[in-house]
């Protein structure tokens, strides 16, 4: 499996606040990654690290086998598209496109038509009337229509209602399956993300907590309820967090091997087990980590 | 890029050609009139009625005079702020050089696009203004008073290639100065200040020393250009103010020094009676002072930079803001890679 992106002991430092630490990440290619984390993990500072627009304090990363943003061939290989999802407000929305046609040389403005009319954007439209959620589409557009190798979007869907958040995915899956494009995707709404990712990256706290397919990740992991005993007992598995009452024990585990049939073993959804990870995480901080 | 820079910058860019260009035809019409009105004035007199010329000529035009004067010189300002300060400050500050810096043009080749148009545009403004302007002035600057020959200060900086080489560094700091601050206002603030600042200490104490002055000493017995006594605060009187350097200088310094040639302190208190008399019958009593003066050994001394060296310190002064214009450009393109 290929690597579209890899960082190893990635750090990055504002002044005197580390934004990121010691983070090692591999991301595979030919997938919809989700990245997810607690507010302040590092997920927007390792993802600007990634298309370049940040310089690395410490550590190193490679994305697409180069260095982010070294030349205009890297640059013509990776889309971006910013948290704050910007565009210049005095220009059109075609001007936009045209911006996007003359700056890429693999700009492809059948795609670039065919999202805006599906997103019922007025080519003839200043930028700065649009809405957030229209913003979002055309950004999404200049990104997906310079054809990238790799798709890196940064909690797009924060500005946007359910039902455009629903439309944007919708028009984000139809422009990337078919190019075979990689796509990085960092949200905090874990039900979108399931919606479209295949592959989920958990970071807490600059870490990497939990990486893989999301199917096997569901596969793996199991909420177990019994009697009340020491979980450290339990063989053929890991423990991720644990919730005890009087007389009834709560796991959710990762099992390698079938577990005891003592236990009432049920699947666990895909919120439940990212919620699982990122407090199992501030559970097992040590105080001085917490206050950094 | 080129499309995206002339797109960006055509609204500003038109604002400032849009004020210069009407200046330009307001000058083209009424500059043929005007040189009709000096040619006239030296028919009349043949360059010797220095009075006549300054009252019914220089005079009656010399709002417009100093309003172009003026004009040329607030150009970097407007310049530096408007153009030079949102050129990188303003994409930091909308958040777009997430968007144009992830195009497949490196940052590099987009400041190189920006700088190189927006820099031609300063160059093409200023020597349109220059030009336009001196042309209109050539006139009413040859029959200016001997304080306002273009050798001053204030002439000077709105004469002359001096002030393409303030456009161009006006840009580039401007440029600079978002790219550090990465938020317009704060830029064009920073931007003016030292601008201000710049233009108000380079001709104090940099344009002085660009040559050695010329000095000049000589015995002052005549009152014709006795212009006052140099008075200080107390009284005391430090010298004489005479208009001795030749026309069209650039005068430094102007003290009269005692037999041995030091500066004077203070002059006896006779020589109060030099002063520039209230009524022609003083004249004979100013006449007797200053030849006093003569005989006890005083005399003036001027320091000054002649007239002719007026393209050589415009030459100069443009090479000197040229180079700092460079550096300036070369720390932007430094300080612009992702950091």
């Amino acid at each position: 499996m290929t690597a579209v992106m890899r960082a190893a002991g990635l750090g990055k430092r504002f002044g005197r606040r580390w934004a990121l630490s010691e983070c090692t990440v591999d991301i595979p290619a030919g997938r919809v990654v989700g990245l997810v984390g607690p507010n302040g993990a590092g997920k927007t500072t390792l993802l600007r690290l990634a298309v370049g627009q940040l310089q690395p304090t410490t550590g190193g990363i490679e994305v697409l086998g180069g260095r982010p943003a070294a030349s205009a061939a890297q640059l013509s290989r990776v889309g971006y598209v910013a948290q704050s999802t910007p565009v210049y407000s005095r220009l059109t929305v075609e001007e936009h496109l045209m911006l996007g046609d003359r700056l890429n040389p693999r700009w492809c403005w059948k795609t670039a038509r065919a999202r805006l009319d599906s997103a019922g954007l007025d080519p003839r439209q200043r930028a700065g009337r649009l809405s957030g959620g229209q913003r979002a589409q055309l950004s999404l557009t200049l990104a997906v229509a310079k054809r990238p190798d790799l798709l890196v979007l940064d909690e797009p869907l924060s500005a946007l209602d359910p039902l455009v958040r629903r439309e944007f995915l919708q028009g984000l899956m139809e422009s990337t399956v078919d190019a075979g494009v990689s796509v990085i995707v960092s949200s905090h709404v874990i039900s979108d993300l399931e919606r479209i990712c295949d592959h989920l990256v958990i970071l807490v706290a600059s870490r990497v907590r939990l990486a893989g397919g999301i199917d096997e990740l569901l596969a793996s992991h199991r909420q177990l309820v019994g009697p009340r005993r020491d979980p450290a007992t339990l063989p053929g598995a890991e423990v991720i967090t644990e919730r005890h009452t009087e007389r009834q024990t709560t796991l959710l585990v990762r099992a390698h091997q079938p577990v005891d049939p003592a236990w009432t073993v049920s699947e666990v959804g895909l919120e439940d087990l990212v919620l699982a990870y990122m407090k199992a995480d501030a559970a097992n901080l040590s105080p001085m980590e917490m206050a950094r | 890029m080129i499309w995206l820079t002339w797109r960006q910058f055509r609204a500003s860019a038109s604002a400032v050609f849009g004020v210069l260009g009407a200046v330009a035809l307001a000058l083209a019409i009424t500059g043929p009139n005007l040189y009709r009105e000096y040619d006239a004035l030296l028919t009349r007199c043949a360059r010797t009625c220095i009075g006549d010329a300054y009252d019914h000529f220089f005079f009656p035009h010399v709002g417009a005079y100093f309003g172009l004067i003026l004009l040329v010189t607030v150009l970097p300002v407007v310049v530096g702020m408007f153009w030079g300060a949102p050129l990188i400050g303003r994409e930091f500050e909308t958040g777009t050089h997430d968007l144009v810096w992830q195009q497949s043009v490196s940052r590099r080749r987009w400041l190189a696009v920006k700088l190189g148009l927006v820099g031609l545009a300063t160059i093409a403004a200023a020597a349109l203004t220059v030009v336009a302007v001196s042309w209109w002035s050539h006139p009413l600057d040859a029959t200016a008073i001997t304080g306002l020959n273009r050798m001053t200060p204030i002439v000077f900086d709105a004469r002359g290639i001096v002030v393409i080489g303030h456009s161009a560094f006006a840009l580039t700091l401007g440029a600079a100065a978002g790219l550090l601050l990465r938020r317009t206002l704060p830029a064009m603030a920073v931007t003016f200040a030292v601008l201000v600042a710049v233009l108000i200490l380079v001709p104090t104490f940099v344009r002085p020393h660009l040559a050695a002055p010329e000095r000049l000493e000589s015995a002052i017995t005549t009152n014709e250009r006795v212009g006052g006594l140099d008075l200080a605060e107390d009284g005391t009187i430090r010298g004489l103010l005479v208009d001795l350097g030749p026309p069209g200088a650039w005068m430094l310094g102007n003290e009269t020094v005692d037999a041995t040639g030091h500066a004077v302190v203070a002059l006896p208190a006779w020589a109060a009676g030099c002063a520039p008399p209230d009524s022609p019958m003083g004249e004979a009593v100013q006449q007797q002072c200053l030849q006093r003066l003569a005989a006890e050994g005083y005399r003036q001394s001027v320091t000054y930079h002649p007239a002719e060296r007026f393209w050589l310190f415009q030459a100069y002064e443009t090479v000197i803001f040229a180079i700092v214009s460079l550096l300036l450009a070369w720390f932007c393109f430094v300080w612009i890679r992702p950091r």
